[in-house]
């Protein structure tokens, strides 16, 4: 997971390195995290003496060597590549297949089982190589047409731009075209929360404005994201019905699955988002031939942008404030003062559940803060490790935004923290228990907050502060969340945020028709 | 009597009263039946680790096996040390953890049929 922060925070590679058994399986959690977010991390395990090996064997015993266990198979489905070195004249391909690996998008964790006598052997006349790989030539791709027939085009930019390191091209291409954008929370912090075209991020935890424009928009084209149901609901028909949908992503498969999610793709661009900035011809907003729709001066460019932004504008004075919050705000209130005091330069990073909804909403960036976290695996305890990675990568302050109940599950790195001097502050929303299953409880379960409740999980109060002190961490806060305060659904009113039904309520205020309403489970 | 009273039902005439147990999004609906049936018990634990090894713990002192529910993705992947430190020791422990595969097929169906339909 620390591997994880220093590559989000540095944009270089970590090596992890552990020994066979229980060390590599203690990495399992942390490989997938990389595996589903695509990031590149060097995962090193020791292995057995080779003459223990299992594989010498022609009988199955479950295990010949003292903490022997299958590793590089056990790994295959979660990393890019993970292989044994069986023998030393094995070593410089399994290494050059490994690193191939690494530096190619779409980014992931490779692995090497390295045996213990092979690590204690001498070798001559090698030389060391630097492996490359040919970057991806890509053709012009020209959506011009879709742009120059559009009235309502939305851009939505995900982790993919962050990994292509196309940030500035990002914003370049938004501030030449005019569009407004979206980004997911992957690529939250691409730009300052308050550049003047961005909208929001969709999703079931996102923004009512983006959700707004996303839905009756008519054109939307996704760059760099995999358009994950947590962001357009859990139903492919009901999102964004009425848009031509252009998807530029590295990864095929992401394109591919999207029919089978019942979401229909116009054009689908295999290439990684730098590839695609620097390739693509956007011209029909300039190019006086086309400037306007049918000859009309009224369906200029300029005149439709203007148009459909002003009308998101309206969504956003309408709906950015929360107003069934009011009441119970304790914990959106705390996070407004938390952003508006971050220092420049800084990276913010939240675990997940309650703690990781709040922050999101309330996340207030100005340029050169850093903002994230791991999406796809979510894994409660990633955000102390991840800023230990973090911290080191970059050498900023990191501040990280914990629960009680994730807290608990890496509460141990306090002492890595400690040791090595880490500029970490370490803030615990403290709602004692586990709020987003409880709110998951209230909808379906009666309210019987089973194994999520202050009494069931903890029992008593839990003085975090004093057990940072005892590893001698100063620099945590136990902030108190009461236990009744709720993630507030931004989606829709009235349901709950486990229903990922999107806009049911909303009818009045959309601009297109809204597909027929159907009864939907969770998630 | 849904799914999961008929697993734990099952399981209890097969000698297992006795959760260990971190819930999260996936398998609230196992662990909530747990809780409303008598006949057994559950200890909530800090780490999904921690209830692995806990099983191992449990089955050594009493000869009783235990059951450890957690929930998809990072629950799961919490419990291969304790797995394999059953695995290779030879204790027998029940593990459940939930499978996201027939998602699709559930979501479209409500929450009722969830219940029903929890793969385990």
């Amino acid at each position: 997971m620390a591997a994880e922060g220093y590559y989000r925070s540095s944009g270089k590679t970590a090596g992890v390195v552990v020994t066979s058994g229980p060390g590599v399986q203690n990495l399992l959690n942390g490989v997938c995290g990389c595996w589903y977010d695509s990031i590149p991390a060097f995962f090193i395990s020791g292995q057995v003496n080779t003459k223990e090996d299992l594989s010498n064997f022609k009988s199955e015993p479950r295990q010949t060597g003292f903490q022997e266990m299958p590793v590089a198979k056990m790994f295959e489905d979660v990393t890019k590549k993970s292989l044994h070195v069986p023998e030393l004249s094995q070593l410089e391909g399994v290494l050059k297949e490994l690193l191939t690996e690494l530096k190619t998008p779409r980014y992931g964790p490779v692995l090497m089982d390295l045996p213990v006598n092979l690590q204690m052997t001498t070798i001559e006349d090698v030389s060391i190589n630097l492996v490359t790989h040919s970057r991806r030539i890509t053709p012009q791709y020209n959506i011009s047409e879709y742009i120059y027939k559009s009235k309502r085009p939305v851009v939505i930019f995900g982790h993919g731009v962050k990994l292509a390191g196309a940030e500035k091209e990002a914003i370049e291409f938004i501030e030449k075209t005019k569009l407004p954008f979206l980004v997911s929370w992957g690529a939250f912090d691409i730009c300052a929360t308050d550049h003047p075209l961005r909208i929001g991020s969709p999703g079931v935890y996102g923004d009512r404005v983006a959700n707004y424009a996303i839905q009756n928009a008519d054109l939307v084209i996704s760059i760099g994201s995999r358009l994950d149901s947590r962001q357009i609901g859990g139903s492919g028909p009901m999102f964004s019905p009425h848009s031509k949908k252009i998807m530029v992503d590295v990864d095929i498969e992401e394109i591919n699955k999207m029919p089978e999610k019942d979401v229909k793709i116009d054009l689908g661009i295999v290439s990684d988002a730098k590839n695609f900035f620097d390739s693509v011809i956007v011209d029909g907003y300039i190019n006086p031939n086309i400037k306007h729709l049918h000859g009309n001066p009224d369906y200029s460019y300029e005149v439709r942008i203007s148009a459909w932004a002003n009308k998101i504008n309206e969504w956003e004075c309408k709906y950015s404030e929360e107003k069934s919050r009011e009441g119970d705000s304790a914990v959106y209130d705390y996070l407004d003062g938390f952003f508006n005091d971050l220092p420049n330069d800084c990276i913010v990073i939240p675990d997940q559940g309650g703690n990781l909804v709040w922050t999101m909403q309330s996340a207030k960036l100005k340029y050169g803060q850093k903002l994230f976290t791991n999406f796809g695996n979510s894994s409660m305890g990633f955000a102390l490790p991840c800023a230990i990675g973090a911290a080191i990568g970059s050498g900023k302050k990191v501040y990280c935004i914990d629960g009680d109940g994730g807290f608990q599950m890496n509460i141990q790195e306090l002492l890595t923290v400690k040791k090595y001097d880490l500029p970490i502050e370490i803030i615990i929303l403290n709602n004692s228990g586990y709020g987003i299953i409880k709110q998951f409880q209230d909808s379906y379960f009666n309210s019987k907050y089973v194994a999520t409740s202050k009494n069931d999980v903890f029992g008593d109060e839990v003085d975090f502060v004093k057990i940072a002190e005892a590893y001698g961490v100063k620099t945590l806060q136990d902030i108190p969340i009461p236990e009744t305060q709720k993630i507030y659904p931004k989606l829709e009113f009235g349901n709950s945020l486990e229903n990922m039904t999107p806009y049911i309520e909303f009818e009045k205020d959309m601009v297109v028709p809204v597909p027929p309403k159907k009864k939907l489970g969770w998630n | 009597m849904n799914t999961c009273d008929y697993i734990i039902e099952t399981l209890y005439l097969n000698g297992i009263d006795t959760y260990f147990v971190i819930t999260g999004g996936a398998i609230v609906p196992f662990i909530n039946a747990i809780a409303r049936n008598p006949k057994v018990k559950y200890y909530c634990f800090q780490h999904e680790q921690s209830a692995a090894m806990a099983a191992e713990g449990y089955y050594r002192a009493s000869g009783k096996t235990a059951g450890v529910v957690v929930t998809s993705g990072p629950g799961v992947q919490n419990l291969l040390n304790g797995v394999c430190g059953c695995w290779y020791d030879s204790i027998p422990a029940f593990f459940i953890s939930v499978s996201m595969n027939s998602q699709p097929q559930w979501q479209r169906r409500g929450i009722t049929d969830l219940q029903v339909r929890l793969p385990v």
